[in-house]
């Protein structure tokens, strides 16, 4: 995803989120490498998609967060509940770990 | 108490009253910190479907000893002012925004400290950045930023 994810665009992270989970897919990893900025809103919609994927037995993963935004995970400790990742390769090869390991 | 609603107007102000009246309740029938926040998660789970969070401190202060317990839910850590002057930031106490389940909460306990020389400044502000053209200089929790309000502010924004 990329822009700012706030007040305004929260619905749209949202509604693309629905889809994917309609289609089957509640594993998911999100790249916050093109979001600028995110506010409370927005980290209220990644909790909302961190429990739906967990509902369904899934889970959601952060990666490449901006620096602003990794301190906001740190300070509001949402880096407890949401698994985040310095790049998309570090996430992919936790998961391809986390697979292996699980056989 | 300082509580910050996630989001902004009527929904946030909702959100805020439902966790102010929680934690009212339970500190009415003697509860302590610990219970506060959770009765708070309770709440804003039972009453809303949809994601909400309060982020906040909860403190109290025992003004004939000087002693300080908190938790700190998700919010910019409490600043000790001496005369004025942020001498060292309150980093324990840390656990999710209430309304976010979460039990692994420790309620630290502050250093003892003479009320008349020293007092305890919790932000106000919910912990986001600012846009690049309205960053400030210092960020959230720097020790020196100028201190924006003490005591009891419920705030909602």
């Amino acid at each position: 995803m990329s822009g700012d994810l706030d007040h305004e665009t929260h619905l749209r992270l949202l509604d693309a989120i629905e889809r994917h989970i309609a289609a089957g897919h509640d594993r998911l990893l999100v790249d916050l490498s093109e979001v600028a900025f995110c506010d409370s809103t927005g980290l209220g919609a990644l909790v909302q998609v961190h429990r739906e994927t967990v509902a369904r037995g899934g889970w959601l993963r952060l990666a490449a967060p901006n620096a602003d935004l990794r301190r906001i995970l740190a300070i509001t400790n949402l880096d407890r509940l949401l698994p985040v990742y310095d790049s998309v390769y570090d996430a992919g090869r936790d998961v391809h770990r986390m697979v292996h390991s699980a056989r | 108490m300082v509580l910050d609603a996630m989001g902004r107007g009527l929904k946030a102000g909702l959100t805020c009253a439902v966790a102010l009246a929680a934690l009212r309740a339970v500190r009415r029938d003697g509860h302590g910190l610990y219970d506060m926040a959770r009765a708070v998660d309770a709440a804003l789970l039972e009453q809303f479907h949809d994601m909400r969070f309060v982020t906040g401190v909860l403190a109290e202060l025992n003004l004939d000893t000087g002693h300080l317990r908190y938790i700190n839910a998700g919010h910019p850590p409490p600043l000790l002012l001496r005369h004025g002057r942020a001498v060292r930031a309150l980093t324990g106490g840390r656990r999710m925004p209430m309304g976010i389940d979460d039990c692994t909460i420790e309620v630290a306990e502050g250093r003892s400290w003479s009320p008349a020389t020293g007092c305890c400044c919790i932000p106000t502000a919910s912990p986001r950045p600012g846009r690049p053209t309205e960053r400030r200089s210092a960020p959230h929790g720097s020790m020196s930023r100028s201190a924006p309000a003490t005591g009891t502010t419920p705030s909602s924004r």
